[in-house]
């Protein structure tokens, strides 16, 4: 299913439709929407925090505050930059939240960041660890445009920024993304 | 074609089909082929247990929730606080100084509060739902202190500095004491949103309080000269405003209920 309105063709109601039907209380399609969204919202949150766990438990609080805000959402606009807005609302709490609670670990306290697989000769690039690497602002331009397939003006939207900014963030995250991948130990990437 | 201009392509419409020079140039570049086929598969199905653990996040009998009011209604509302709290002032301290203007001088000051106003309300209205493009607070503050600077140097020829601090700090807080009031009544009608941005909410509604005070500061206050206005009733705008974003700051440090 296309998670972008613009784009989706099938018979299957869009996710606008589903939203309003959540708004007046319809359970199944609150139900449908999770299906539809949540493994967008799931590589969003993968992609920032580089732990599964933390990522569902994201996903989770994602949610709590989806609903809280559901009356928020306006009929005739689209559906995922609002959803990412309160993603990105959620991600930059957590974030707060466990720098403010490393900062009361004492040193020895704090385990070691995972270390990033290395790719074995021949295999594609990992996605996610190239995407590691851009600064954060970058990495979420990049997960929106190019894993979502939002247009430019709804990551804008949904970043509380304009759309020049967003350009800019997205070349330079490109620019950067493609020194890595030329210099990747898998020569090839994957078609 | 070049790599930069695949970018473009790739920024300005994503997921839509390349050209044919786009094509080409992948064809001879390893590094931007790679760009283009990386995260292109759809995201992976969930696991079916995270799934079920989601969908008993939410109550097993949803209320209908009545949507938001449209940006237009939310607009009209914090205007309406912006106008009441000044009559509330005029009422209160008097009409003095509207009268120690002239006719002209009173359409000019009045009419740039309330468009000051009304861009702040917007932009309040706007921050109370997620993903609406919202005016940035440094926007917000720099566009009001330059137009109210501007007007009061275009306006008032007198330069006295008589009384500059007394008479200051007694307008100062009599305009505060008409923008407090203004603040959190703007603040019970955002609480109805959900903010996602507490400093540019904060910021905008500061704004609204602040343009409420220095529009109760010109109804009541007779003195007309530059040095007074210059700093006294703009800065109660910058005040407010400042006050507003500092504590929609403060308010990220506040604990959030982990429960519907």
């Amino acid at each position: 299913m296309s998670l972008s309105s613009s784009t989706s063709a099938s018979p299957a109601p869009s996710l606008e439709t589903l939203m309003l039907a959540y708004q007046n209380g319809d359970s199944t399609a609150a139900n449908a929407l999770i299906d539809a969204v949540s493994p967008a919202l799931y590589r969003f949150f993968s992609i920032h925090s580089g732990d599964r766990r933390h990522a569902a438990d994201l996903l989770q609080e994602a949610w709590i505050r989806i609903h809280k805000a559901r009356h928020t959402y306006q009929p005739g606009q689209p559906l995922m930059p609002w959803l990412y807005a309160i993603a990105r609302h959620v991600r930059i709490d957590a974030f707060r939240k466990r720098r403010a609670e490393r900062l009361e670990q004492p040193l020895e306290s704090i385990a070691e960041p995972a270390v990033a697989p290395t790719a074995s000769p021949g295999a594609a690039p990992d996605l996610h660890a190239l995407l590691a690497q851009l600064p954060d602002s970058q990495r979420e331009v990049v997960c929106m445009l190019k894993l979502s397939g939002l247009s430019l003006e709804e990551v804008a939207r949904a970043t509380s920024s304009s759309i020049g900014s967003v350009k800019q963030k997205a070349h330079r995250a490109y620019e950067k993304l493609r020194a890595l991948l030329a210099c990747a130990p898998a020569g090839e990437p994957a078609p | 074609m070049t790599c930069r201009e695949l970018d473009d392509l790739l920024v300005a419409a994503p997921g839509a089909p390349l050209p044919q020079a786009a094509l080409h140039h992948l064809a001879s570049c390893p590094a931007c082929r790679a760009l283009v086929s990386a995260g292109a598969a759809p995201a992976e199905p969930l696991d079916p247990q995270l799934l079920t653990r989601l969908r008993k996040t939410l109550p097993p009998a949803l209320a209908p929730v009545r949507p938001l009011a449209s940006t237009s209604v939310l607009t009209v509302l914090f205007f309406a606080v912006f106008a009441a709290a000044a009559a509330l002032g005029a009422a209160r301290f008097g009409a003095a100084g509207y009268f120690a203007l002239a006719p002209w001088q009173r359409l000019a000051v009045f009419a740039l509060l309330a468009a000051l106003a009304l861009a702040a309300s917007f932009a309040a209205a706007r921050d109370m739902r997620p993903a609406a493009p919202s005016l940035s607070a440094p926007t917000l503050l720099l566009a009001g202190i330059a137009a109210l600077e501007i007007l009061f140097f275009a306006l008032l020829h007198d330069y006295n500095p008589a009384h500059f601090f007394h008479a200051g700090v007694t307008c100062f807080r009599y305009g505060l004491s008409c923008a407090a009031p203004a603040a959190l009544l703007a603040w019970f009608i955002a609480r109805r949103g959900f903010i996602v941005g507490p400093v540019s909410t904060g910021a905008a509604i500061g704004a609204v309080a602040g343009l409420a005070g220095v529009c109760a500061q010109e109804l009541y206050c007779p003195v007309l000269t530059i040095p007074h206005t210059a700093v006294w009733h703009t800065a109660l705008f910058a005040a407010s405003l400042a006050s507003g974003a500092l504590l929609g700051w403060l308010s990220r440090f506040l604990p959030r209920s982990a429960s519907l």
